[in-house]
């Protein structure tokens, strides 16, 4: 069993003993209880820290206390002064080459940042997940921007949402999905939305659910953007939350005082954005091609996404409209081009084909 | 030696590796180890849905292509062949135990066969180098997903 350690408990296991060890050592944790996507989430940690840069993504989902559907469980073994159990090698090996799916354990699933830096085991019995960092002094970066990434994914997926790497913005008649491989322009065109009125539901990462009702969830409460863009969003810049040194600047929309963050919407449109054409330009867009371009990316981050999340994005491409669009740099305009695309994306097309 | 002679007999999906849908006249498949994505057309969909269903022979492919397809003047061996060496360099299939495979398709009755279109394989990289690179465009110097030197108690 390549969980197994020689003669001794399975790494998970060990990992599992820890956390107890830690939440013992501390009988009154902090708590924070989240409703995302409708699912009650409690999150517990040992150090205020730790609770202060992992929730400040997820805050603006803080909920009354409830009966929690999931409970996930955070401490860094630096701070808890806690030797942290040694990763067998072949694990380790293991998970490297499946990114794309959650390690199998005895029972548990592992997922870790390749860095050593944070060690996640899923106990799928009891819906609990143990996040253990080395110290939070060494947290991979975009745990700050999105956070428990793939825990949050695990426990979604439980009841058919799915991550997916992609932006979103609604209006009052429903949401769209903007569709795009890194660099495309999603956080961008998703900021620009948000500036020009609309409802932010996600820049990069959003949860979607196919049913009978196709629906867009929001997760994380940021925004990223390249420094570079930084005077395209001036109106933003009481937001940022991330240092001149950091890859990206990260806006945190969600601590704006009148913060424009959906809970979730109902889906109208799919739109892959092209910057390669003139603004305004509309299409019709190869749906197979959307879906492609969304899942590989998704299933390349996310472990376990692969097909359960390819069958819900297909199963809504299929149904609603896929429009290849280019938004352009100007926010008005972006805006008023997406919400034609949600309110009628067959008028708007056929503008755009006579115009 | 001819091509299919050199290709395993029998074979299936990389599962769980691969995953794939189809829309209207077309499979989209995902390789999620590669990072690469497909597109297959024509034939190479009904070949596609089968092996969805079963594992297949090389004999059982060009039977289902026969039933199908009207395939008169076509030398439907070397259309498969050619396109199942695309599927296996690409690691879409895998080698199967004969036993396991579909040899002889239920017999269908095709009341007009539709005109033999080749199998085609389009594969598309472009998101290769992101993918592998780094899905979300946030690589720091501590590596993702490239294991860098581990922080001072990582494993």
């Amino acid at each position: 069993m390549p969980n197994s350690q020689p003669g001794g408990i399975s790494f998970a296991a060990q990992i599992c003993a820890a956390t107890e060890q830690v939440f013992k050592q501390h009988p009154k944790p902090l708590i924070l209880d989240l409703d995302i996507a409708s699912i009650a989430i409690r999150l517990k940690t040992t150090n205020p820290n730790l609770l202060a840069v992992f929730s400040s993504a997820i805050e603006h989902h803080r909920a009354a206390s409830s009966h929690p559907k999931a409970l996930i469980r955070l401490w860094s073994a630096a701070e808890a002064a806690i030797e942290r159990p040694r990763m067998p090698e072949d694990i380790r090996q293991r998970v490297i080459r499946r990114r794309k799916d959650l390690a199998p354990g005895e029972r548990h699933l592992i997922d870790f940042d390749p860095g050593g830096r944070m060690i996640i085991v899923i106990d799928p019995d009891i819906a609990q997940v143990n996040v253990c960092l080395s110290s939070i002094d060494y947290l991979p970066h975009w745990e700050r921007a999105a956070p428990l990434r793939s825990a949050i994914n695990w426990i979604l997926r439980q009841q058919d949402i799915h991550l997916l790497h992609a932006a979103a913005v609604s209006d009052t008649r429903g949401g769209a999905l903007l569709l795009g491989a890194g660099g495309a322009g999603k956080s961008s065109a998703s900021l620009r939305c948000y500036q020009a009125g609309m409802t932010y539901l996600g820049d990069d990462l959003c949860a979607i659910q196919a049913g009978a009702m196709p629906s867009v969830f929001n997760v994380y409460g940021t925004a990223k953007t390249v420094w570079s863009d930084l005077e395209k969003f001036q109106d933003l810049h009481t937001l940022l939350i991330s240092q001149t040194n950091s890859l990206k600047a990260i806006y945190a929309l969600n601590q704006a005082p009148a913060s424009r963050i959906g809970t979730s919407s109902e889906l109208r449109v799919l739109l892959l954005l092209d910057r390669s054409q003139p603004a305004g330009t509309v299409r019709r867009a190869n749906p197979a091609k959307a879906v492609a371009i969304a899942a590989s990316t998704t299933a390349s981050f996310l472990p376990g996404s692969g097909r359960p999340m390819l069958s819900a994005l297909a199963d809504i491409a299929r149904r609603l409209p896929v429009l290849s669009i280019s938004l352009g740099e100007e926010s008005q305009q972006a805006a008023a081009l997406v919400r034609r695309a949600i309110r009628e994306p067959e008028q708007l097309l056929q503008d755009c084909d006579d115009p | 030696m001819c091509a299919s002679s050199r290709l395993p007999q029998a074979f299936r999906i990389n599962r769980p590796n691969v995953v794939s849908e189809s829309f209207e006249s077309e499979v989209v498949i995902v390789n999620l180890d590669s990072g690469c994505y497909f597109s297959m057309l024509g034939s190479a969909t009904t070949l596609w849905l089968q092996l969805e269903r079963n594992a297949m022979t090389i004999k059982g492919a060009e039977a289902i292509l026969q039933q199908t397809y009207d395939c008169t003047g076509i030398n439907v061996a070397g259309e498969i062949s050619s396109f199942l060496s695309k599927l296996f360099k690409e690691d879409l299939i895998v080698a199967e135990d004969l036993e396991s495979a579909i040899d002889s398709p239920s017999p269908e009755q095709i009341p007009h066969k539709k005109p033999f279109e080749p199998p085609i394989l389009e594969t598309f990289t472009d998101l290769q180098d992101i993918l592998l690179l780094d899905p979300i465009h946030d690589v720091d110097d501590a590596g993702w997903p490239v294991a860098a030197s581990p922080a001072p108690d990582a494993e």
